[in-house]
């Protein structure tokens, strides 16, 4: 596939670099600010290499949770409620445990203390307590000699349940209930006595008025059913709570620290006595970012037995643990002006959470707030609730909370521009922020923004012009934008603690040892760390050892959510990084009498800039610089600099930086079948910089292709409370027949806060893939979609009636 | 975890006697096994697992390939290379599963497929939330639930209409192969259309015991044949839908012979014979497919587009698929005339 990279736009000169916002004190000088603009010269940044971990993944060497084998270890599985909503009368577990083999069970009383990945929803307990809210929740689990014993064993136990009304849609569940009929105990304050999980209202500027000054105001109902995040790996754990009275815990989890927190609140330990460590981890794309019910039930069933205890999941199991994208019913109107002016938006969220709070908070305020961008957007109203219901759980899912309004916005933007007789693009561009700008009323501080490079340059590679409402009845092209958070300013828990902290150590052998808690999921956390290390040092890049994975030896990082490690973790890396530099380029001054700060770090030499011939050599410099001291050690750090204004869930949506994204899409639609072929995709992303540009192509293809199955294929289908379609044969995943050719331009903004002027391209490129497919369906065929995803038969029902009405 | 593959006992006979004397030792309790690429998927999620499981894999006689004669025991990877057999069984084998479950999976495997039903292709788990599925576990379909024969009762415990979703059923039934069948009591052929039954769990006319040994073609020069599959992605998938004709055309442009094969409908691949001289039996229940109902005058008359529509719109208002598998069944009811109408326009050309 070309790889077209725009030119290198130099922004060096702008405010934010000049020390405007704060953060930029806390680092060390920039060892490339030689007073000129020139592009630095780099040792491995910009080069395109494989993932660290990729050779161990491909030839199998890679251990994963499910590898992980003890002496003695027990196997765990998980009885699961038959029932949507219903009382638990009775549980007997007599005969499951009197069965040969089984040497431990588990129910809800056991463990009630309640946890949740975000402080304000604590609303979930390892195991039923009292009553079940979704068919797949756990009520007991056993430990047995073997997987085959555990499973005969669950249905030995006994549970007698009383059935109750179950909420399968949304609406329902914004009503008023009967206590017993409660699916919390805590729902959104505002709304007492409903199931209700969180409420948000915001209104700004005069959208009112907006709207009866505008010109085109498009509004739809659009309908997203729930996906799941279809990572390989299934979820698999081994506890083991050992002699000397603390818990390892093996887990792939994308954010161990979470999971530290929640297990030390549920197992009542101090959390010094607990080890979380992450396993590879085979995909999460925000499914492991939660601490999970079957973490706490692994170490319940270790706790009892003394053994290791591996519990892994199958793939049914994995859909109904789900956090997958909320099923969303969304209400949209966007106002324009008669020059095609964005001037208001109303909108209006009701997102199914299903059985737990999760991420839903940050959901809920997402729905909303990440509509201020990437377009100027002076008046705002937005009313978002978030329901408990008796689905599995939604949670995080790349692309969190800003897809499916994306899709709605962007299809508005469409409907606009058809309207006012404008080319989308074009409407497109006189509506987009600008780069070093607030949007107008939540102050996202908007750095770098290439986005009007990118649509220009995929509209060029696209033929655009020559394509948009000119392609023969069934060919059509379409464009989306949209824009994502760079690392959550915010942490989830309020603390003084940096949001990423980073220790180096390099001893007399000369390996640099990386210790962080970003959590390597495939995205290449560990590789973006590695690359920071080793330009500052000047090494190569077999020199740097990444160790992520124990909470006993890595410094706290908030880990790998909300696509905040290269910008977090990356600028603590290279924050440490520095400081060795500092001890080594002193060191080199010592053996050559030369001034410290002329050396440059390159080859694995230090060189110094005004005598080329005076050089030392990395391993020399370190053994002076360890000499009476020992191993060099080093600790970095990232924080937000203070950000955003000062109303009430003005926190959701900050970020220190903002990536940018311009998709356009052709496709075929066959006019009598529905079906919709992607022709080919052309991409533009500006993830600030590419630090390797491989990777960054990889986050996007694979941004698309997962966009491609939520905007073609995959639903989460239910019969009742029951999920029909719980496995890779009926959750229509694409394949690579279904995935076209695409053409990934990246588009370097250089962020002034950026390490090396990078910012995030892990989630902000799937969402616009949607409504691009959507968009293009309209050119292609005349027909607006507002069901998502847009299979045949629903396409085909748009068609239908288009015809019928147009007779 | 851990879809656990229950116990049983594999044997590996090496040659039909062989099998059948084994079989004939374990009584009800055996399956036998070819490719295992639908069998062990099911033995996985529990359903109606045996003890003994017999390995058809070794024997050499079930896998001989020729233009009249194809062996159950032919891998789909080897038929969809093969230049012998007519180019349609061909290329429709290549649209079956993937390239890797057709490198194991075989014709015979193919045209027994067990019958597919979202209640039924389910774990235990699954099934027994719902209260267990007629063709495995239970008493009850929950796929049409309230169709009793006295028309009052809310089970139908009188049938399963799980869904045949053989690629190649369609289109070999519509070419008029017949089957040969091995047993205890010696070789029979019979028709394939005549092979299957109209009940989700019977499936098919077998004996106790009895192995599906070959296809037979009978002379297809002069007819042309294809198949059209609908299915969600183009890999993978089961069809949801498959169209398959086989139609005899004069010079002048008359139809001398045309049968249309029905796939991924109904519990067997339905057959429109418009010859009407092969009638599949009549199950006399409107939730069935009844091909002859009302079928238009076809043979001799010009093959023109108006007949074509003629044809396809018989094939949508007869079709009967069942909301079982992926994609809703009106959906697929309309198609089934777009894909008969497509493919017999490609036949004409």
């Amino acid at each position: 596939m070309p790889i077209v990279r725009t030119s290198r736009l130099s922004r060096n000169d702008h405010q934010l670099n000049k020390g405007v916002w704060t953060g930029a004190e806390n680092r060390a000088a920039n060892p490339f600010a030689n007073g000129d603009s020139a592009e630095p010269e780099f040792n491995v940044i910009g080069k395109r290499m494989p993932l660290k971990d990729a050779y161990k993944k491909v030839t199998g060497e890679g251990v994963y949770a499910d590898d992980l084998k003890f002496p003695g270890m027990l196997y765990a599985r998980i009885l699961k409620s038959t029932k949507a909503h219903a009382k638990i009368k009775r549980i007997d577990t007599s005969r499951a445990e009197a069965l040969a083999g089984v040497r431990a069970v588990v129910t809800g009383k056991d463990a009630p203390i309640k946890f949740g990945v975000l402080p304000v929803s604590q609303d979930e307990t390892a195991m039923a307590v009292d009553k079940v809210i979704f068919v797949g929740e756990p009520v007991a689990a056993v430990a047995a000699d073997s997987e085959a014993i555990a499973e005969q064993a669950l249905w030995l136990i006994e549970v007698e349940y009383e059935d109750l009304p179950a909420f399968l849609k949304p609406e329902e569940s914004l009503k008023q209930v009967a206590p017993e009929l409660a699916l919390k105990d805590k729902v959104e304050k505002a709304l007492p006595g409903t199931n209700v999980h969180k409420a948000v209202d915001q209104e700004f500027g005069d959208p009112t008025a907006a709207f009866k000054a505008a010109r085109a105001t498009p509004s739809g109902s659009f309908w997203f059913d729930g996906i799941n995040h279809g990572f390989t790996e299934p979820h698999s754990v081994v506890a083991h709570w050992d002699a000397d009275e603390r818990v390892v815990l093996y887990t792939p989890q994308q954010v161990p620290h979470y999971t530290h927190r929640a297990l030390a609140k549920v197992l009542e330990l101090p959390m010094h006595r607990i080890n979380v460590v992450r396993t590879m981890v085979g995909g999460g794309f925000g499914g492991k970012s939660d601490p999970f019910p079957h973490e706490i039930i692994a170490c319940l069933l270790s706790k009892k037995t003394r053994r290791a205890v591996k519990l892994t999941m199958d793939r049914e199991e994995v859909f109904l643990v789900n956090r997958g994208r909320h099923p969303s019913d969304i209400k949209m109107a966007l106002a324009f002006d008669a020059q095609g002016k964005l001037i208001g938006m109303d909108s209006n969220a009701l997102i199914d959470g299903g059985s737990a709070g999760s991420f839903g908070v940050v959901s809920t305020y997402y729905n909303g707030v990440l509509s201020n961008g990437p377009y100027y957007l002076p008046a705002f109203r937005y009313k978002g609730r978030r329901v408990y219901s008796n689905h599995p759980a939604s949670g995080a899912m790349r692309g969190h909370g800003s897809v499916n309004p994306r899709f709605a916005m962007e299809t508005l933007m469409d409907m606009a521009a058809v309207e006012l007789g404008v080319d989308p693009c074009e409407l497109r561009l006189r509506n987009f922020l600008p780069e070093m700008c607030f949007t107008p009323y939540h102050k996202f501080r908007i750095t770098s923004n290439g986005i009007r490079e990118g649509l220009a340059e995929v509209m060029r590679l696209s033929d655009w012009k020559n394509k948009w409402g000119k392609l023969p009845y069934g060919r059509g092209i379409g464009v989306g934008c949209a824009f994502y958070i760079s690392g959550s300013a915010l942490p989830i828990h309020w603390n003084k603690l940096p949001q990423s902290t980073v220790h180096l150590k390099i001893d007399m052998d000369g390996g640099i040892t990386v210790h962080s808690l970003a959590a390597e999921i495939g995205q290449g956390s560990d590789t973006v760390l590695a690359q920071m290390v080793a330009e500052v040092l000047g090494v190569n890049m077999d020199r740097i050892h990444v160790r992520s994975q124990e909470t006993d030896l890595a410094p706290i990082d908030l880990g790998s959510y909300s696509s905040r490690v290269t910008f977090m973790a990356g600028n603590a890396a290279r924050d440490a990084a520095e400081k060795i530099r500092h001890d080594l380029a002193q060191a080199a001054a010592k053996l050559t009498g030369q001034p410290a700060q002329y050396f440059d770090f390159k080859d694995e030499r230090l060189v110094c800039r005004s005598k080329p011939s005076v050089a030392v050599t990395f391993m020399e410099a370190l053994h002076e610089a360890q000499a009476d001291r020992g191993a060099l050690i080093a600790s970095g750090c990232y924080q937000s600099p203070p950000l955003g204004t000062e109303f009430k869930g003005s926190n959701a949506g900050l970020s220190p930086s903002y990536s940018f994204s311009a998709y356009i899409c052709e496709v075929d639609v066959d006019p009598e079948t529905g079906f919709v072929q992607p022709r080919h995709i052309w991409a533009a992303h500006d993830c600030g910089r590419a630090l390797n540009p491989m990777a960054v192509e990889g986050q996007l293809e694979g941004s698309i292709h997962m966009g491609l199955g939520q905007a073609l294929t995959e639903q989460m289908r239910y019969r009742g409370g029951q999920l029909l379609n719980g496995n890779f044969l009926d959750y229509k995943i694409p394949t690579p027949f279904e995935t076209p050719e695409m053409d990934i331009v990246i588009v370097e903004s250089i962020d002034p806060e950026g390490p090396f002027g990078a910012k995030e391209c892990g989630e902000g490129g799937l969402a616009p893939i949607i409504p691009a497919v959507g968009n293009a369906i309209y050119d292609a065929v005349g027909v607006r979609m507002f069901e998502v995803p847009m299979t045949p038969d629903r396409v085909l029902r748009a068609i239908e009636e288009k015809k019928r009405v147009g007779k | 975890m851990t879809m656990l593959l229950p116990q049983f006992e594999l044997h590996k006979p090496t040659s039909l006697k062989e099998a059948l004397d084994l079989a004939r030792g374990f009584g009800d309790d055996f399956d036998y096994l070819s490719g295992g690429t639908d069998l062990l998927p099911n033995y996985k999620c529990g359903l109606n697992a045996s003890a003994n499981v017999i390995s058809l894999a070794h024997i050499a006689e079930l896998k001989a390939i020729s233009p009249t004669e194809i062996g159950a025991g032919v891998c789909l990877r080897d038929l969809e290379r093969s230049k012998e057999v007519p180019a349609s069984v061909a290329y429709t084998a290549s649209q079956i599963a993937s390239p890797l479950i057709r490198e194991s999976a075989t014709l015979g495997g193919n045209l027994m497929l067990d019958t597919r039903c979202h209640f039924f292709n389910q774990s235990y788990f699954w099934r027994r939330t719902l209260g267990y599925c007629l063709k495995a576990d239970g008493d009850v379909c929950h796929v049409i639930p309230k169709i009793m024969k006295d028309g009052k009762s809310v089970t139908n415990s009188f049938t399963c209409v799980a869904t045949h979703s053989s690629d190649l059923a369609p289109l070999l039934v519509a070419l008029g192969a017949s089957c040969t069948l091995a047993g205890p009591a010696g070789t029979r052929t019979l028709k394939l259309s005549e092979f299957y039954k109209g009940d989700g769990i019977a499936r098919f006319d077998l004996q106790r015991g009895e192995i599906f040994t070959k296809v037979s073609l009978p002379n297809t020069s002069g007819i042309r044949s294809g198949y059209k599959k609908l299915a969600p992605r183009r890999s993978i998938d089961f069809p949801v839908l498959g169209v398959a004709a086989a139609l005899g055309l004069g010079k002048d442009g008359r139809v001398e012979s045309l049968r249309i094969g029905l796939g991924a409908c109904e519990t067997i691949p339905v057959l429109y014979d418009f010859s009407g001289k092969d009638k599949q039996a009549e199950r006399g229940n409107a939730i069935f497919t009844e091909p002859t109902k009302g079928m238009p005058e076809v043979i001799g008359k010009k093959l023109d587009d108006a007949l074509i529509q003629t044809i396809a719109d018989h094939v949508t208002r007869t079709a009967q698929p069942k909301l079982n598998v992926p994609m809703e069944p009106a959906y697929r009811k309309k198609m089934a005339g777009v894909f008969a109408r497509r493919l017999l326009t490609e036949l004409r050309s």
